[in-house]
């Protein structure tokens, strides 16, 4: 075991040699797979489900799922314990999950690249008050914050939403600050200066293009984390309200009754843990694929 | 460094006062405390009379002032739920919350280092990959989805250990092991990639091309290198053993601060979140000066950025 690399092993070749076809290779299928399905679960949620998600049977409570006995093939994944379908609730789940993931992503870049490319590009005391503002937001605890703000205000979607961007904006302008600052020593932009530019085409056109890569990593990377944090809001009933069937309210419903209906809770949670991996291996692989720098680590 | 560290100190403070206005105006949303606290046969006078003794008929801006100057005296207002001091509400319930999370950690430690420095080592081969896929599973599983698997199985089915509450050793290891798990991923690919960093620098192949045994470059050369980048992320991981301590103790019913919390929000009783957040608050924000300063005196580049 100790015998292993007295020197470094080879590197990897694939970035010099056969470069792209190498790269498609690699490609995580598993990961856009699942993120593709479950995509397509929250468009198609009204043809796919088989039942109402909130159809309330009190007849067909808790029952299991179709291959274990007193299971019926109608619900195929049980019923919880107000006799909902899980697998319509799953599908429609999806829907919240999909929702707050890319409406909270989407606006998290677009926030996180204004301030970061404003902050390292105009410098001085912009920049300086910027980032001590991102470095107080990265100090918080934010679960205490969001549970708190959440828990006054109301559990609703759009409060959950605009919790997450107000939380999460400062981590990726830290990152897009960094290198917009390093950018803009670069002789590109001195040429521009140079040719008259002003300021607001030179971070449109030459910088912000230029950060667009560790946008779309970060972003990519924090699908899962965003789904992640969500369902905690919810499973801590400061989320999505019920009845909205949400992955992280289902696994909350079945925590009383984990003795004896565990499938009311074991589902939704794999469907979390499911995306989330998914969300990160994808976000792993955009990240050695447009960052040869970092893909030892 | 004197320099730096008052920047730091500065640095923190500033985070405590965006966390004491956020508190503070959460609070005064939260709607009017005395129809909470009152008793419900109180009359208009009583009720005046209340309003003038909490300051509670001045403006915001005076209002947040009394409030802060309580606060730093340690007053942080009366639980309407207990009917007791709320910081001593708060400080019954943090000693459980502390074994909780000195387990964990411990856990976290002794699982994350090892297993992040072999995968380091041993990088691309079988290991290797398991344990990333194991580090990605532990990020990727929600805290509070794991304890209750653990329950199913450990406390259900087997019937090994209890499904529930505080009490001996037994009752300990069902919750730490969910909170260790969480804060080991992390911790996992930290260090496995400062261990990566390190293990490539002239210093190890001196070391090596010198004779050393393995095991001596490994643990001792490589391992205190990298030790720097690993004690600068205990910070961040305080943030994230907090997190997941409010979920586990939801969902093992632990009696400590983050039920405490999560109880006081839905009970209404405003004065305990406030008094909870804000100390918790001061901790996580003592702990990251205190990793800064420690960061700076082993690193001497850092006082200068």
């Amino acid at each position: 075991m100790i015998s292993a690399a007295p020197s470094s092993p080879p590197k990897e070749d694939r970035f010099t040699t056969g470069g792209l076809r190498h790269r498609l290779a690699s490609l995580p299928l598993t990961s856009g797979l699942i993120l593709c399905s479950v995509l397509l679960a929250a468009l198609l949620a009204p043809i796919l489900a088989p039942h109402d998600p909130s159809g309330v049977n009190l007849l067909g409570r808790s029952l299991p799922p179709a291959w274990l006995e007193g299971g019926a093939i109608t619900h195929f994944l049980g019923t919880d314990e107000l006799g909902r379908d899980i697998l319509s609730r799953l599908i429609w789940g999806a829907r919240i999950s999909m929702l707050v993931a890319i409406v909270c992503v989407i606006t998290t870049a677009v926030i996180g690249t204004l301030v970061g490319v404003l902050a390292g590009f105009l410098g001085g005391r912009a920049d300086n008050w910027l980032m001590r503002l991102a470095d107080v937001m990265l100090a918080l605890p934010y679960l205490l914050i969001a549970l708190v703000v959440a828990g006054v205000l109301g559990a609703s979607l759009g409060n959950v939403i605009v919790i997450i961007v107000v939380l999460r904006w400062a981590g990726l302008a830290r990152i897009i600050r960094g290198e917009a600052l390093m950018l803009r020593q670069r002789d590109f932009v001195a040429l521009a200066r140079v040719a008259g530019v002003n300021n607001i085409t030179i971070m449109a056109r030459h910088i912000a293009p230029n950060v667009l890569n560790s946008v779309v990593v970060v972003s990519t990377l924090g699908v899962g984390s965003v789904i992640l944090f969500e369902s905690t809001l919810s499973f801590l009933g400061v989320g999505v309200p019920p009845p909205t069937p949400s992955w992280g309210g289902m696994v909350a419903d079945g925590r009383s009754h984990i003795g004896s209906a565990w499938w009311i809770s074991l589902f939704p949670g794999l469907a979390i843990t499911a995306v989330c991996l998914a969300g990160n291996m994808l976000g792993d692989w955009l990240r050695d694929a447009l960052d040869p720098k970092s893909r030892r680590a | 460094m004197a320099r730096y560290i008052l920047l730091r100190i500065g640095h923190g403070l500033l985070t405590l006062l965006v966390v004491s206005v956020v508190v503070f105006v959460l609070s005064r949303l939260s709607g009017d405390p005395l129809t909470l606290m009152m008793d419900p046969m109180a009359t208009q006078q009583d009720h005046a009379r209340e309003l003038t003794r909490l300051g509670l008929d001045r403006s915001y801006p005076e209002q947040y002032l009394i409030f802060l100057w309580n606060a730093l005296g340690g007053d942080l207002g009366k639980s309407i739920f207990y009917r007791q001091p709320a910081f001593g509400v708060f400080l019954e319930k943090l000693p459980a919350t502390l074994e909780l999370g000195a387990a964990a950690w411990l856990i976290a430690i002794v699982i994350a280092i090892p297993v992040g420095v072999l995968s380091a080592v041993h990088r691309g081969s079988r290991f290797d990959r398991l344990m990333q896929v194991f580090a990605l599973a532990g990020q990727s599983a929600p805290v509070f989805w794991v304890g209750l698997v653990l329950i199913l199985v450990f406390a259900v089915n087997l019937g090994w250990l209890p499904t529930s509450g505080r009490g001996g050793l037994r009752y300990l290891v069902l919750p730490s092991i969910t909170l260790g798990w969480y804060a080991s991923a992390f911790l996992m690919r930290i260090t496995r990639s400062s261990m990566l960093d390190v293990l490539d620098a002239d210093y190890i192949r001196l070391a090596r091309l010198e004779g050393l045994s393995e095991r001596l470059v490994i643990w001792k050369y490589a391992l205190k290198n990298a030790a720097t980048s690993i004690v600068t992320t205990m910070g961040l991981m305080l943030i994230t053993l907090v997190t997941g301590a409010v979920v586990t103790e939801t969902v093992f019913a632990w009696p400590g601060v983050g039920r405490l919390i999560v109880d006081s929000i839905f009970n209404r009783d405003f004065p305990v979140v406030q008094a909870s957040v804000t100390f918790i608050s001061v901790i996580v924000v003592f702990v990251n000066l205190l990793v800064d300063v420690i960061y700076a005196y082993i690193d001497p580049r850092v006082r200068f950025t």
